[in-house]
């Protein structure tokens, strides 16, 4: 979740593509599958990106370029690994795509005798657990140096000289190279991209806080994880397409949905919004001067329709059945002028606007000032009731 | 059902295949290989200036559904098909990649790395179906995922030869506006030409791009034949025009000699091998920067250092 905060999503997809060189020469060399030979490739290789990406910067390439350059290098290399030596060692392409997670029950791996030499792990399971109490020790016991490090770019750089600082930094990165070597290995390469940050997305559209957003972050990702694996067993799919498929669809259910962030309640706030201001443009007008309903139209070329218009003051009660304001109606267009007149004498007293400036920016903040808000502008600029600049067009 | 809608392919690759193309396979594999790569690096180019570099490789992920979607409801592997299939899924990609980067929310990259992922799963789980049907001829979906430019036909050849030519009259006309909306978009909008149609020209042209180019670099390793030959022609030259047309040269020599090293040796997927290439060129330009740099000093390289809109 850290690396979708400090905008370094794709390093996770680039990390991903980056170790494989890593993790084939790791295997080649050493002749086993064994997790720790691999697990020091994968670590050897992420180091040789990271120094390749900076290398690249340095010499000219832009940022985005640098990072795109070497992990599909560095995938390239791994890929050829693959093609040459990969009937020696078990490891097929597929294998990075969809990972192993089926095949985990059978890999065993025998715990040590203190633990009862019955017990069989799973290796894929135990390797995961290692992991997962790892990440948990590093994020826990950093956790407050990294939500200021992840929101403020400029307290990175400065506290980015002391020697403690970069120990800090490295060992995020390592662990979450580990984090994602291990998943790696489990659901495979792009499905791993998708669990590092979709869960995140799903996180920042529900909540604002660091807490919610942990909270919300582990669920899903725990929840995602079972069911999708659940979904794969029950309709014989790879378990990499499930878990990546499930984790995508309520990402886009949370996109769409989501209340203070999603694509759909934000469109209908904005309809509802552009119905209040035209609205109280009415009512003002309707306070000014007794023009004829039919002008409606003229005034308000963002409104789609005065009929609409109307018939939503009536049902709000601002406005009887026969086009007069009523009370609650007649109140509020009050207080809108009133606005409107505060706020141009503000500014032409104030901050020393034009007077001709004034009707405009009043327009708009006529709808946002509440009535006490007013009533201190008012007081302070001293002002009396009767002001007519700007009149009202 | 498509075959009848795409009459528009067929007729000029058969016209092609018939009369112009070399009859060599390997002739006529590298020729394909280079027609992609020019194109990658023409569209790759344009993107890596927006800074958009990465969006390729999200679209070219996203191409996996497509492919698998358009094999299960036509049962056939034929070029155009899949091309078709692969365009409508990226484009789909591509609307849901705009529409979550909209959301201030959320960062633009990690909408990227959503959608790739998401649509790259759903393409896996395709993919294990079609392995479990029992439709006929479905061993050469894979080598779309590494690349085999060798399992090129010659109506493939033609056909993806044709949506070149297509994509490069469009650049060819729409320069102009290309160059505009990358380094001056404020201007452009000013100028009163549709911003909107500059922007859906560069999509199509990327989606067509990277849909072409999976026969031979496959998805995983697309974009680096669009991020390569950019990053290369940056150091070469500073005039636009001149900047897209190195770029798609240097993918097109990227396609050729990952091709040609594919043949000699006989496992390598071409995608690893058209990446290796290309990277190789880099490195040559890079040091030989580095030579020139020792006698003078360095001409200053093509960056864009506006605010986009």
């Amino acid at each position: 979740m850290h690396l979708f905060l400090r905008r370094l999503s794709l390093l996770g997809d680039a990390l991903s593509h980056a170790v494989l060189p890593g993790i084939i020469a790791a295997v080649v060399l050493s002749g086993s599958t064994n997790a720790f030979y691999v697990v020091c490739g994968a670590l050897v290789a992420s180091l040789l990106s990271i120094t390749a990406v900076r290398l690249l910067t340095n010499a000219g390439l832009s940022s985005e370029g640098a990072l795109g350059v070497t992990f599909t290098t560095f995938f390239a290399l791994g890929v050829l690994g693959l093609n040459i030596f990969g009937s020696q060692i078990d490891l097929d392409p597929s294998c990075i795509l969809y990972g192993s997670l089926e095949l985990a029950p059978l890999e065993t791996f025998p715990l040590s005798a203190q633990f009862g030499a019955h017990f069989e792990v799973p290796r894929a399971a135990f390797s995961s657990l290692l992991t997962l109490v790892a990440v948990t020790i590093v994020i826990v016991s950093r956790r407050r140096r990294l939500m200021i490090t992840s929101f403020d770019s400029e307290m990175l750089k400065l506290s980015g000289s002391s020697t403690l600082n970069r120990f800090d930094s490295g060992l995020f990165f390592a662990v979450a190279a580990a984090a994602v070597v291990n998943s790696f290995f489990a659901i495979g390469a792009v499905a791993t991209t998708g669990i590092l940050i979709t869960p995140a997305v799903i996180a920042r559209l529900f909540s604002n806080s660091m807490r919610g957003m942990w909270i919300i972050t582990i669920i899903s990702t725990t929840g995602i994880a079972c069911c999708g694996y659940l979904l794969a067993v029950v309709f014989d799919t790879p378990v990499a397409g499930a878990v990546s498929g499930l984790a995508f669809l309520l990402a886009l259910l949370a996109v769409f949905l989501s209340p203070h962030g999603g694509v759909l309640p934000r469109l209908i706030r904005g309809k509802l919004l552009i119905l209040k201001i035209a609205t109280d443009h009415v009512l003002a007008n309707k306070l000014d001067d007794e023009k004829q309903l039919t002008n409606l139209n003229s005034r308000n070329p963002r409104s789609s329709n005065g009929f609409f218009m109307l018939t939503w003051l009536r049902i709000s009660g601002l406005m009887a059945q026969d086009g007069t304001l009523t009370e609650p109606g007649l109140r509020r267009a009050q207080t809108l002028v009133r606005s409107h007149r505060v706020w141009e004498s503000y500014l032409v007293n104030e901050l020393k606007f034009a007077p001709d400036h004034v009707h405009e920016p009043s327009d708009r903040m006529e709808h946002f000032l509440t009535p006490d808000l007013t009533e201190k502008i008012a007081d302070q600029a001293s002002l009396s009731e009767k002001t007519t600049l700007g009149k009202k067009s | 059902m498509i075959a009848e809608t795409l009459p528009f392919f067929f007729f000029p690759s058969s016209f092609l295949s018939l009369s112009v193309l070399p009859t060599s396979h390997v002739a006529l594999v590298i020729l394909g290989a280079s027609t992609i790569g020019a194109l990658l690096g023409a569209a790759g180019s344009i993107m890596l200036l927006r800074r958009e570099a990465l969006l390729g490789d999200s679209l070219a992920h996203c191409t996996l559904v497509g492919v698998v979607c358009a094999f299960l409801l036509t049962g056939r592997k034929d070029f155009d098909v899949l091309f078709l299939g692969a365009l409508i899924s990226s484009a789909l990609g591509l609307i849901i990649i705009k529409a979550i980067q909209s959301i201030p929310l959320i960062k633009p990259d990690a909408a990227l790395a959503v959608v790739l992922a998401g649509f790259f799963g759903l393409g896996l789980i395709g993919l294990r179906t079609v392995q479990v049907s029992a439709l006929g001829n479905k061993a050469g979906l894979d080598s779309f995922i590494f690349g085999k430019a060798a399992l090129m036909t010659s109506s493939d050849v033609s056909a993806s030869l044709v949506i070149a030519i297509i994509i490069f009259i469009v650049i060819f006309i729409t320069r102009r506006s290309l160059a505009a909306l990358c380094f001056d978009s404020q201007g452009l909008v000013s100028l009163s030409s549709p911003i909107r149609w500059a922007q859906v020209i560069v999509a199509l042209i990327l989606l067509s791009a990277v849909s072409v180019a999976l026969p031979a670099t496959g998805i995983i390793l697309t974009c680096s034949l669009l991020i390569i030959p950019g990053c290369i022609a940056k150091f070469v030259t500073r005039s636009f025009n001149y900047y897209v047309i190195c770029a798609s040269c240097m993918g097109a020599l990227s396609g050729a000699a990952g091709t040609l090293l594919s043949f000699y040796f006989e496992n390598v997927s071409t995608g690893a091998s058209i990446t290796l290439a290309a990277t190789f060129f880099l490195l040559l330009i890079l040091s030989l920067r580095k030579c020139r740099s020792f006698f003078r000093p360095t001409p200053r390289l093509l960056t864009v250092t506006q605010e986009r809109s």
